[in-house]
């Protein structure tokens, strides 16, 4: 100390050279302060390390994502204590490794900047307008208003006067939500998803005596008929199907599936599809009926054993609707309808290897639930129940409540019956329409608990906001069907000062139970507000129930001395361990044989046709984003910005219509026009799509978000606001489809961003095709590379190259969003994206071969072209940097060195396939989301340049983890992020210098093609042909 | 040496005087107007600097460009720089050595613009890049981090051309203006006296000095030459060698250079037509010199024209659908109007100088040079838009390039910024050169053998003009 400037202080005796050194040492010192308006930061490094946490190595932990009901396993990536990146688990048996766009963008959940940060309490700012606000409350006197409301209520026997909405629960906290609503004395409850599948449940209870939905296996079927299911996008289980489809679309013995597609607009999945019919809307079921009808009268009739009287009492059912009938009505021909049935029940492919698929949203009219009889008999007709459509002892979609109990609850609220409301993570004030009156309703109730991670239209409508964990901070179990037992373990500490919303339920349970004794003995003895422990040891205990089962289903093998408690509890470690490790539990479970109902009757398909309502020009149809469901995604920036995969649209909402309907209505491209129904009105821009029937309009849910955070708020508009309240008569669902509406031309324009204004690709070849016949007389023909005046690049030890299958490659964006995860790819606005200036290393090109109308299927041949860097050998790129910013390494990589460019870009203005980036400004990562970054890959700066590097920090850390088991790297080691993801598995990464490796195999491949190989760029990604029929 | 000089022929000491004194004293007292139009040059380059300076701290993403169009007004601008610095060299240097007389009343001018122009160009790589203050790792300097450029790009060699050219023509300029400096220091008493006592590099109008002057003169000339047909070539490989369909052409380099002489006679006209008038200099800047920039406005346009013919007619007889597809949409697509325009500006319009009188009509001559202006600047701006905004994968292809007002800014900086020097140089140094004009004077004068020049008589010239004073 003595030796500091400062040590006997400067008053005694400064001399000439102390004073100079003082100021000498000072001044920089104080320059630099204030230059810096940061406060210092306390580095401390950690005293006692945690366990999982080893500074520069990511811990993964197995969870389920939260994002939708389908309960994908997750693999959860974590640095330094905070998750980073979710892939799928690759054990899990529903997503098999993969995720969703979705599932990927979990993470803008957690680190959503808008988040409640604790929670909040209405008070009234002005009595006299009714003007209120929100201000902060402790958790305690937040529980203790939810606390005393409650116990006032069930102490006076009126617990019915509660209601509980949560989402669709499975497992522990399902349980003890029910036995919350026990214990306060019989409240209501409702599991509340917006896409409830009332029609299909109904259907399939009218069919099959079964209330469920079976679990759809697309691999096994060689003819799929899609009646407007879009099961690439949000329909059930959709990673599952992307795996299940792609295996189907595969080349076997020189064929593979068929997919029809019946829906009046061509959506992501029916652009995949071989034939895309655009029948009227609604009229699906006519179809169903009359192919049923075909295959029993040609009979042709797929089931073994079935019996004469069964037969019949089907035949009666759809007598009426022949081929011939319902051409008129579809618009659809009776040839095409007979074939597609004979197709559907060729006894040469056997009974159950096709599949009919009915959709949820896009058939969900006034006359959905025949529909879904229809398309169910279709099914019964072909053999396809228990082979590709499989019922399972129990599935969690029972237990979701229709749209019907959503508005009855809505009725009791208006009529006073509620006094306290707890919604958890659900937003009716979004999802049902506005003339269903919930808002009104809730003005009703007294007190209206919200407990949400997030703000929403929901929460701002609530008396108490309780911020809840999200799932990556949460601990649960999640169970979508028989056997599945999906274990979720928080992959970080809560971001905020939130709570699991159990551990709510735990403590206000506690409270009242406290205050109301109840002398009911079992409540006393039985539920978890009786015991010690949060949310997590109920999860245990649960589990400990799991191991007993799993003990007891073995009984013979476990050791006699397994009832020692002591070494009970440590096997059940092991096993709550291991389940932790992998993700949860999984038991093949064999179907429920599945009979026909003996109570199928006539009446069921009484209104098959759908009732048009003439007096308004349009009928609307609504679809289901694939980027936002039913609106829950809207808040994730990735999702707006990544384009749409069709339209090529962000930051929108938008209303489609062919060009005949738009001139028919006076709008054009761009213009803002009024929608009217019975119902409502909303303005939409309006979006030329050429694939979609005439006099027909579609708009995408999920976008008019008023009240959902700076990225969702006050974009595009919400169709459901044009939907009729009313039910669907037999089902109880919601109407999605079939709304009229009346079009009325504002003069007013706003541009919706689009990235791809074309989808011609002008004969250019880039995304190509093969035919199955072709393919299999082998009359391939590749373009050899060109001659080169440049020597060639030496690769040495590895070669890294990637193969894309454009057969297997659906378009579903998933791998977009990975590499926006991944790589700290920056999110720029919809104002940048009306410049394109998207930062997106990785794009789906969608390209559109359109051919004359052949028979009925509209002879559209969709392309989706992932483009990405394509590491050139001979890269244009290279040669043009003047600063030796971007170079060839020896592994084959096209490498960016971005402290080197100095921003020329000509590297992007001679890069043909234009996939390099550039950074117009400063990335923006508003607080917290910048805690999601990859500390592995370097955020860039304004003014560079940047682009795909095949993940070259996965590279690293796979080549790196060959060394440190002194071995070389093997094939499948490393992954870059896209390919990890993939659902449909069409991209494949290696070592081109190993010639074993499949992505050289895959180089080799008949199919294989490069985009633009007359330009010799010789690049590594090697794409293999789509297969037409 | 003391040989020379015998049957040389005197010419009248007071037309010389004549000569100094009406070319001197354009560099007297600024009016109001001088001061007005230096006024209005320096708020324009403010505003263009302001413009630069929101672009420098915000990042480039405040101009217009929209992806894939990387390039855009910059290095428009850049290139119609570069292209306008090339009449200076052509008229002093390759006229010079052309025995061009008729060049030397503009040839000052030309060579300032040169100069001037080069300067503006040089700042747009500058502003164009994404990180400006690392411009100057675009220059093989030694360093500690053993980093080198790489000079296979393009861009590079853009780095050594306009350096050598912006040397060898400041140098040139420089050079021609010695004497001419030399008779301002001698009749300057103001504040600017000592600087043309520095920049006289002590003239002394000795035959010593004029032997190695014109010795030294034509070998500049020679140097400069080359780099009349070299800088604008190296300016067409920044896009020639590119493999981007509409700039991948290996009729680039005659073509730019053509392009580039075309417009730089034209801002030359531009300059000298208000220039010989407000400094009343229409005795020396004569209506001929200006029909001569005329017709060899007709010729370079020609060869444009001829260009541009043969531009469409390979992009369609290649049979490559990716050069037919760009070329079409250059002139039916978005960017249409420009392209139309560009056409008619440099092809149809210059061709009126066919006609004697309009090539001999002030009016005309400055219309039409404004025109050729507007033109070639239009086809860098075609040639650069329209050909990335529609390349290989229409995946890509974007709308109409729209610029926000930051690329205006400094588009008008550039202007006012090139204005702005030129006006400060016409009143600080003389804007034709006295030197030559002696010469020719003696040749109007109808002496018909070869000049050859005397030490005494061009030493009286000087010496005859220390009397008066600017």
């Amino acid at each position: 100390m003595s030796k500091l400037p400062f040590s006997n202080g400067l008053t005694e005796t400064v001399g000439r050279r102390t004073f100079l050194r003082v100021i000498g040492s000072a001044a920089p010192a104080a320059a630099i302060s204030a230059c810096s308006p940061l406060p210092p930061e306390k580095i401390i490094s950690y005293v006692i390390p945690p366990e999982d946490i080893v500074p520069g190595v990511a811990t993964w932990y197995a969870s389920v994502c939260g994002e939708c009901p389908n309960g994908c396993g997750t693999l959860v990536k974590t640095r330094e204590g905070r998750a980073i990146k979710i892939e799928g688990n690759p054990s899990h048996p529903i997503n098999r490794g993969s995720l969703c766009i979705r599932g990927q963008a979990a993470l803008q959940g957690l680190y959503g900047p808008d988040r409640f940060k604790n929670p909040l309490s209405r008070r009234t700012t002005n009595g006299n307008t009714r003007q209120s606000g929100f201000e902060s409350v402790s958790w305690e006197d937040a529980e203790q208003t939810i606390v005393d409301r409650v116990t006032s209520l069930s102490s006076s026997g009126q617990g019915d006067r509660i209601a509980v909405v949560t989402p669709l629960l499975t497992g522990t906290l399902d349980t003890l939500v029910d036995e919350w609503t026990v214990a306060v004395g019989g409240a209501r409850r409702l599991q509340y998803e917006t896409f409830a599948y009332e029609a299909m449940r109904k259907a399939n209870h009218l069919v099959f005596d079964r209330e469920s939905l079976p679990i759809y296996d697309f691999s096994q079927a060689d003819v799929i008929v899609s009646f407007g299911a879009d099961f690439l996008e949000t329909w059930l289980s959709t990673v599952s199907h992307a795996r299940d489809y792609a295996d189907a679309k595969r080349i076997r013995n020189g064929r593979n599936a068929r997919h029809v597609h019946l829906e009046s607009r061509l959506s992501l999945t029916a652009s995949n599809a071989d034939e895309w019919i655009d029948l009227k809307p609604g009229t699906e079921g006519l179809v169903a009926a009359a192919m049923v009808n075909t295959i029993i009268t040609e009979g042709r009739v797929q089931v073994n054993g079935i019996s004469q009287a069964e037969l019949e009492q089907i035949h009666s059912l759809v007598a009426e609707q022949t081929a011939e009938l319902v051409a008129t009505e579809t618009g659809v021909s009776a040839e095409y309808i007979v074939s597609l049935s004979r197709a559907f029940s060729d006894p040469a492919i056997g009974p159950g290897r096709t599949l009919a698929a009915g959709g949820g949203v896009s058939v969900n009219g006034t006359n959905a639930t025949e529909t879904q009889v229809a398309i169910a008999l279709l099914n019964f007709v072909a053999g396809n129940i228990g082979a590709t459509i499989k019922f399972m002892p129990e599935t969690m979609w029972n237990s979701i409540a229709t749209y019907r109990d959503v508005l009855e609850l809505t009725n009791a609220m208006r009529e006073g019956k509620i006094d306290v409301l707890i919604l958890h993570d659900v937003n009716p004030m979004f999802t049902l329409p506005s003339n269903a009156g919930f808002a009104e309703a809730l003005d009703m109730v007294s007190l209206v608990v919200a407990t949400s991670s997030h703000p929403d239209e929901t929460t701002a409508r609530a008396d108490l906001v309780l911020p809840t964990h999200t799932p990556l901070e949460s601990w649960g179990d999640h169970k979508p069907a028989s056997g599945l037992h999906g274990l979720m373990q928080p992959a970080m500490r809560p971001l905020h000062d939130t709570r699991h919303f159990g551990d709510v339920l735990l403590n206000t349970g506690r409270a009242i139970i406290a205050t109301t004794e109840t002398d009911d003995p079992d409540l006393q003895e039985n539920t978890p507000f009786h015991r010690a422990g949060d949310f997590f040891d109920r999860l245990r205990d649960e589990w400990r129930t799991r191991y007993q089962v799993e003990i007891s289903d073995s009984t013979n093998t476990a050791s006699p001395n397994s009832d020692n408690t002591g070494q009970s509890e440590l096997d059940f470690e092991a096993f709550w361990t291991k389940s932790l490790r992998e993700g949860g539990v999984w038991e093949t479970i064999e179907p429920d044989s599945t009979t026909l109902s003996e109570t199928l009757k006539a009446p069921v398909l009484q209104s098959l046709a759908p009732s048009v309502d003439t007096s308004r020009t349009l009928t609307l149809v609504t679809y289901p984003s694939l980027h936002f469901f039913d609106g829950r995604g809207a808040n994730r920036p990735w999702l707006q910005e990544i384009p749409d995969p069709l339209l090529k649209t962000t930051w929108s909402s938008w209303v489609e219509m062919t060009p005949d309907t738009a001139a028919n209505v006076g709008a054009e491209e761009g213009q803002l026009v009024t929608l009217t129904s019975d119902h409502g009105n909303i303005d939409a821009t309006v979006l030329i799509n050429p694939h979609l029937r005439d006099g027909v309009a579609a708009i995408p849910i999920g976008q008019g978000h008023t009240h959902f955070g700076r990225y969702a708020s006050g974009r595009g508009v919400n169709p459901i606001q044009l939907l009729n309240a009313e039910p669907e008569s037999a089902s109880g669902g919601m109407c999605w489809t079939g709304t009229r509406i009346d079009v009325t031309p504002l003069e007013l324009r706003r541009p919706v961003p689009r990235l791809q204004r074309t989808f011609d690709q002008q004969e250019r070849e880039l995304a190509q095709a093969i035919s199955v016949e072709t393919l299999a007389a082998g009359d391939v023909h590749h373009e050899e590379p060109h001659l080169s005046l440049n020597p060639e690049h030496e690769h040495p030890n590895h070669r890294w190259g990637m193969a894309i299958d454009l057969n297997a490659c659906n378009g579903c964006n998933a791998c977009v969003a990975a590499c926006y995860a991944e790589n700290n790819i920056p999110v720029t606005g919809a104002e940048q994206m009306l410049r394109g200036r998207t930062m997106s290393w990785l794009r789906i090109e969608r390209f559109v071969e359109s051919s004359s109308r052949e028979s009925d299927a509209r002879g559209v041949d969709t392309r989706f072209l992932p483009m990405l860097c394509q590491h050139c050998d001979h890269a244009p790129c290279e040669t043009v940097c003047p600063t030796f910013a971007t170079y060839h390494t020896d592994e084959g990589l096209n490498a960016q060195v971005y402290n080197r460019c100095v921003g020329t870009r000509y590297c992007a203005n001679n890069c043909p396939y234009k996939v390099r980036r550039f950074n117009w400004f400063d990335p923006s990562f508003p607080e917290p989301l910048n805690l999601q970054l990859n500390p592995d890959v370097t955020a860039r700066s304004a003014g560079t340049m940047e682009k795909c590097t095949f993940c070259v920090q996965r590279i690293h850390a796979g080549k790196d983890q060959a060394r440190d088991e002194d071995r070389n790297t093997k094939d499948g080691d490393i992954t870059p992020a896209c390919a990890q993801t993939c659902p449909a598995q069409a991209i494949v990464f290696g070592d081109l210098n190993d010639p074993t490796s499949r992505v050289s195999q895959l180089t080799d491949d008949d199919r294989r093609y490069r985009v633009l190989s007359e330009l010799n760029t010789r690049p590594a990604v090697t794409y293999l042909k789509k297969v037409v029929k | 040496m003391n040989s020379v000089g015998t049957s040389v022929h005197t010419a009248p000491s007071n037309a010389f005087s004549r000569i100094d004194s009406d070319i001197l004293r354009t560099m007297g007292r600024p009016g109001y107007a001088y001061c007005a139009a230096v006024a209005i040059a320096a708020l324009g380059l403010g505003f263009g600097a302001y413009a630069f300076s929101v672009q420098w701290r915000f990042g480039i993403g405040v101009a217009g460009y929209e992806h894939p169009v990387l390039w855009a007004i910059y290095i428009t601008n850049f290139v119609f720089w570069v292209g306008i610095a090339h009449s200076g060299t052509l008229i002093s240097a390759v006229l010079f050595l052309f025995r061009a007389k008729w060049r030397t009343a503009v040839a000052r001018a030309s060579e300032a613009t040169t100069v001037f122009a080069v300067l503006t160009a040089s700042l747009f790589p500058i502003i164009h890049i994404g990180r400006p203050w690392f411009f100057y790792w675009l220059f093989p300097y030694p360093n500690e981090r053993q980093l080198w450029v790489n000079f296979r790009s393009p861009l590079i060699w853009d780095v050594f051309a306009l350096s050598t050219y912006l040397t060898v023509s400041i140098m040139f300029l420089f050079l021609g203006l010695i004497p001419d400096i030399a008779a301002a220091r001698d009749r300057c008493a103001d504040w600017r006296k000592p600087i043309y006592r520095a920049l006289a590099l002590g003239w002394d109008g000795s035959h010593r000095r004029w032997w190695h002057y014109s010795s030294l003169y034509a070998f500049f000339a020679a140097l400069a030459t080359p780099l009349v047909v070299s800088v604008h070539s190296i300016v067409s490989w920044d896009f020639a060698v590119s493999i981007l369909p509409g700039w991948h052409s290996t009729i680039f380099a005659p073509y730019f250079v053509a392009g580039a002489i075309f417009s730089g006679l034209a801002m030359v006209i531009t300059l000298l037509i208000p220039l010989r008038k407000f400094l009343q200099l229409e005795d020396y800047i004569t209506i001929d010199h200006l029909e001569n920039l005329a017709k060899l406005i007709i010729v370079t346009s020609l060869i444009v024209g001829y260009s541009y013919i043969t531009e469409f007619f390979i992009a369609w007889y290649s049979g490559n659908p990716f050069e037919q597809q760009t070329f079409y949409n250059r002139l039916f697509g978005d960017y249409w109007l420009f392209t139309w325009s560009m056409l008619i500006c440099n092809t149809i319009i210059p061709l009126l100088f066919f006609s004697k009188y309009l090539r001999t009509n002030l009016v005309a001559l400055f219309t039409i040079s404004i025109f050729v202006n507007i033109g070639m600047w239009l086809e860098r701006f075609v040639i650069i838009t329209t050909s990335l905004s529609h390349d290989f994968d229409p995946a890509n292809w974007s709308g109409l390039y729209q610029p926000t007002w930051v690329e205006v800014a400094i588009t008008i900086g550039s202007f006012s910024m090139f204005f702005l020097l030129f006006l400060l140089f016409i009143k600080n140094f003389p804007v034709v050169s006295i030197t030559e004009m002696k010469e020719a004077l003696v040749t109007s004068n109808g002496e018909h053998q070869e000049l050859r020049i005397t030490s005494e008589s061009l030493h009286s010239s000087a010496a005859s003009s220390t009397g008066d004073s600017i």
